[in-house]
Order: C-alpha cells, then sequence, then structure tokens
C-alpha cells in the first residue's frame, strides 16, 4: 500500500566569503511517495501516509534549558513562532544526548528563547543541540483548493475522511468541504486549515473512491534517532524516516499480556479490506505477536507506513528508534 | 496537540482520559445548496437559534398546525446540539454537532429533526422552521477506535419542512448567488388564533342555528 521510494540527496551548500570558503551541510534531503488505496468494492478503504519528513529548521544550535524555557544560543528568532490561534507553529526539536529526539510544541518565543509545552529540560544539558522546526500542516501534505490529493464534498459524509489523533487519544476526522465554505473543515464544520501533523505521525486516509491517489511528501530525514511516546489510549505514529521497520521492533516497549484485552494493541490496515486489524504481544504460554483472534502474526511485518498503538496503561511508553539510515 | 510532543516526565503525570477511543459525530447543517431564511426570505440573521434533535413521537406537519407558541414547538423534543452562529462565516448558514462518546447509545435510531427559530432561543421566537428527512436516523455508536461521523443537510434528497416551507431559487448566499432556501414560518399569536378559533366557532354555531 505504501512505497518507500525514496530519493535521497545531500544538499551542500558552499559559501564563498573572500578568500575564505566555508562549507555548511544542511539535513538530508528526499522525497517519499505514498499510495491512498482506492476503495475497491467496498464503501471504503484506509491508509496510512506518513510524516517523517519534516521542514527545514529555522534555527539549529546550543540550547540551555530551565524548565520550559530553552534560551537559544546565536538565535535571533522572529516572525510568527509561536501559536497562531491556540495552534502551534512550530516545534523545538532535540538533536544530540540521550534525549535527542524528543520533540515539544513552541508556547511562546522571544529573540534568543523558546518556550515548550513540556519540560525538556532533564533531555537538554548544557551542550545539547537543538533545532527550531516548523511544523507540517495536514494541507502541506494533502493539499488544498486547486492541489487537493483526496476526493472532497458536501459533507464528512460525502468526502474522503481523514483522521488524526487528538490530545486524548481519539481519531478525530477532518475533510475537505467543497462548494460553499469550500477547505479543510472537522467534522463539526470548523475550520481545520491550520491542522498540524505531529512529527512521526502517521495521517488515516478514508478513501471513498475508486481510483487510488500517490502523495508525495518533501522534507528532511532526521539527522538523529527519534522518541516515539505511546501514551494512553490511541497513538498514531510511523518510522521516523523513509526505512522499514517491523511490528516486532514495538515489544517490548509496549505492553504484552496474557489475552488481547490485558495487552496494549497495535493496529494496522488490513491490505485486503482496508479495514484495521488489532494484533498484541502475547505473554506467557505461546508467546509472540497475535491477532486479536491468536493467530499467530508475522513480527517481521513492515510497519514503517503508519500504525496505531493503543496503550492501556495511563503511563506513558517511549520507542527510541535507532538513527540506522 | 498530539501526544507525540509528551515527554516520559509529563506523561508520568495521570491523564484524565476515559472517554473512550472512538466517538459518533452527528452533524446537521445547511451548508450545502440551502440557506435559512425568515419567512419573507429575508437571510436568517447571526444569533438566532439552531437545533437538531428529536422528538420522542412522530412528528408529521400535522403535529405542528395549529401550535400557538413558539414553546409548544419544543413538547417532547430532546436538542441534541445547538449553534446560534453562521456556519463558514456565511450568514444564514447552520451547523450543529454532537459529540457521542463511545457507549452512548440512548439515541441509536432516533429520527433527527432540525429545529429553527428567528431568535437567540426556540421559546423567544415569532418565527419557527421544522424540518426533517425519513433518511436523517442516528447510526449505531461504534465500539473500534476509529469514530463514526454522520453528517445531515437540508439539500439531502427527502427533506421536508414540517413547519415553514423549502423554496428552490429564492435564497441567497451572501457572495455566492441565488441558491435555494428553507423558511421559517410565522406562529400564530395566541390572540389571533384565539380569535380565529372563535370566529371557526361562530360560524358553526350559525350555521347550526340557521339548520335548525
Amino acid at each position: 500500500m505504501k512505497k518507500l521510494n525514496v530519493a535521497l540527496a545531500i544538499l551542500a551548500t558552499v559559501a564563498m566569503a573572500g578568500n575564505a570558503q566555508t562549507t555548511a551541510t544542511t539535513d538530508i534531503v528526499g522525497y517519499q511517495t505514498s499510495t491512498i488505496a482506492g476503495k475497491g468494492s467496498g464503501s471504503s478503504f484506509l491508509s496510512f501516509v506518513p510524516n517523517n519528513l519534516a521542514k527545514a529548521a529555522i534555527h539549529t544550535g546550543a540550547g540551555t534549558a530551565a524548565g520550559t524555557v530553552v534560551t537559544l544560543t546565536g538565535a535571533s528568532l522572529s516572525g510568527s513562532i509561536g501559536p497562531v490561534s491556540g495552534v502551534p507553529t512550530h516545534y523545538l526539536l532535540v538533536k544530540t544526548g540521550t534525549g535527542a529526539g524528543f520533540v515539544s510544541d513552541v508556547t511562546a518565543f522571544t529573540s534568543g528563547s523558546v518556550t515548550t509545552a513540556d519540560d525538556l529540560s532533564s533531555s537538554i544539558p548544557a551542550g545539547t543541540t537543538v533545532s527550531v522546526v516548523p511544523h507540517t500542516k495536514l494541507t502541506d501534505i494533502l493539499g488544498t483548493s486547486a492541489g487537493l490529493l483526496i476526493t472532497g464534498g458536501a459533507s464528512v459524509t460525502a468526502a474522503d475522511n481523514v483522521y488524526l489523533v487528538d490530545s486524548t487519544g481519539t481519531l478525530k476526522t477532518y475533510y475537505y468541504k467543497t462548494g460553499i465554505g469550500a477547505g479543510w473543515k472537522n467534522s463539526s464544520n470548523v475550520d481545520a486549515t491550520a491542522t498540524i501533523v505531529y512529527p512521526n505521525e502517521s495521517i488515516i486516509v478514508s478513501r471513498k473512491q475508486v481510483a487510488p491517489v500517490s502523495v508525495v511528501t518533501v522534507g528532511s530525514v532526521a539527522s538523529e534517532q527519534a522518541k516515539i511516546v505511546f501514551s494512553q489510549n490511541v497513538n498514531s505514529a510511523c518510522s521516523a524516516a523513509p526505512i522499514a521497520i517491523t511490528l516486532g521492533s514495538l515489544y517490548p516497549t509496549i505492553s504484552g499480556g496474557a489475552n488481547v484485552s490485558a495487552a496494549d494493541n497495535v493496529y494496522l490496515i488490513n491490505p485486503t479490506t482496508g479495514a484495521l486489524e488489532t494484533f498484541y504481544y502475547k505473554t506467557g504460554i505461546g508467546a509472540g505477536w497475535k491477532t486479536s483472534s491468536n493467530a499467530t502474526a508475522d513480527a517481521n511485518r513492515d510497519i514503517s507506513g503508519g500504525y496505531l498503538v493503543q496503550r492501556k496503561a495511563s503511563t506513558a511508553a517511549i520507542l527510541t528508534q535507532s538513527k540506522t539510515w | 496537540m498530539n501526544k507525540m510532543t509528551k515527554i516520559a516526565v509529563a506523561l508520568i503525570v495521570a491523564l484524565a482520559m476515559n472517554s473512550g477511543y472512538a466517538a459518533l459525530t452527528i452533524t446537521g447543517a445547511t451548508a450545502s445548496s440551502y440557506n435559512f431564511a425568515l419567512s419573507n426570505g429575508s437571510i436568517l440573521t447571526d444569533g438566532a437559534i439552531f437545533q437538531i434533535g428529536y422528538y420522542n413521537t412522530a412528528v408529521t406537519s400535522a403535529s405542528f398546525s395549529g401550535l400557538s407558541s413558539a414553546s409548544a414547538f419544543q413538547t417532547g423534543w430532546t436538542s441534541l446540539a445547538s449553534s446560534t452562529a453562521n456556519a463558514f462565516d456565511i450568514p444564514g448558514l447552520r451547523s450543529a454537532t454532537a459529540d457521542l462518546a463511545t457507549g452512548i447509545n440512548t439515541y441509536e435510531g432516533k429520527s433527527l429533526v432540525m429545529l429553527v427559530g428567528n431568535a437567540s432561543t426556540i421559546s423567544g421566537s415569532t418565527q419557527v422552521g421544522v424540518f426533517s428527512n425519513s433518511s436523517w436516523i442516528v447510526p449505531v455508536n461504534p465500539t473500534g477506535i476509529t469514530p463514526t461521523d454522520y453528517a445531515f443537510d437540508v439539500s439531502d434528497v427527502g427533506t421536508q419542512a414540517l413547519f415553514g416551507s423549502l423554496r428552490l431559487g429564492t435564497g441567497a448566499y451572501a457572495g455566492d448567488g441565488v441558491v435555494n432556501s428553507a423558511n421559517l414560518q410565522a406562529i400564530p399569536e395566541p390572540s389571533s388564533a384565539s380569535l380565529l378559533a372563535l370566529g371557526v366557532a361562530g360560524l358553526v354555531a350559525l350555521r347550526a342555528r340557521r339548520k335548525s
């Protein structure tokens, strides 16, 4: 369903200043093509679209954290960096150290510092490199108006649907409304143009048309490991880079259990039916990855394009995806 | 905000998330090719009430004929959601959403109705519109993790005005040309209704006297 046709290009910028020559190397950038499957013979078909290519950082350098305030050495931030109408526009990314890969929304900023939604200070000891990165929006991936990739409609019922997980761990629906009041809306018809897709989050698209759609995402590949946090209820995630990861790699980060009710659940899309299927890691007798009906599941199944984790415990599980790319 | 931004320390704090994983979202609107209008055709102004809900018994146009107060339209009525603001910043359009958490199946199978007034409350309105459609039925609340979204609109085939009227090519969205309108209807004032009733009674009595 998802193709990882990744073309990577290392962009190097050579700046000449008089007789001095300075070479600055940017992140690895490239593109990725994902396929949103057509509905086939059913009424709809689900597909994951991964968001693992980031926009270019607006600042990268040493950070010093005191609580939620991170002072950025050499920064000169300006413009719209804080939230707009409550929607964050940028996030802080920890790039080095043991906390590399953690991200948190920027809630406020000055020329030389940002305030983050979460206290990252324990992950930003002196000398840690951090970046301030613009959020990727839903519109960046699926388009808007003339460049819309999925099919809009007069109502959420008629249009292709897009699901993203909200802060309570619940999937929420979005669609592109056509005609009167055209634009991205949530299922309550409230404007959703500013909706963001978090790093390493997967978008779920419910396609109601027969024809499949290709989605090309462009951006930087992470130059550090990823920290993917699974908190209570549903979490949406994907591989932190356009490389394969397996179902088996999620355990023991997520919790197993004696049965599907006790264990954390992983939801993947059945490539034939386009519906979500439940998997879990069974502990004890017959330990291993199972389907919800306790059939043996393929632990080597590639889940890089997207997966959902339903975390049962109130404490979070944090998956560290090592940088292997 | 997505949970991916939560870091370990923050996430140790217990999160109060007991609302279930999925939800049934019901959105009623006039947002496709109709706008709400008053009986004289003028666009329903912002601040006027729009409700989606259901009556506890089946209703027809006969259920509302002869009602002489706006509050009478609320007899047996359960409002699931309401809005007094326009939708999409366009006067005359409305959208209201009921978000039902998993496990709330109280409304499954109910016949949905739109109840519209020309004031901020139904009881304070002098004009009311009641619109229904046999296909507007509250669906089953999902039990999985993916939500169910049910949208219904005045423009759906089969919509009928139980009180008020549906007029083709009479309304106008701001800047979008002539479209259709779902019009409210004036509620007979109690005095008028009483006079009408008295008049009818008088005619009946007169006719009876002449026969005798």
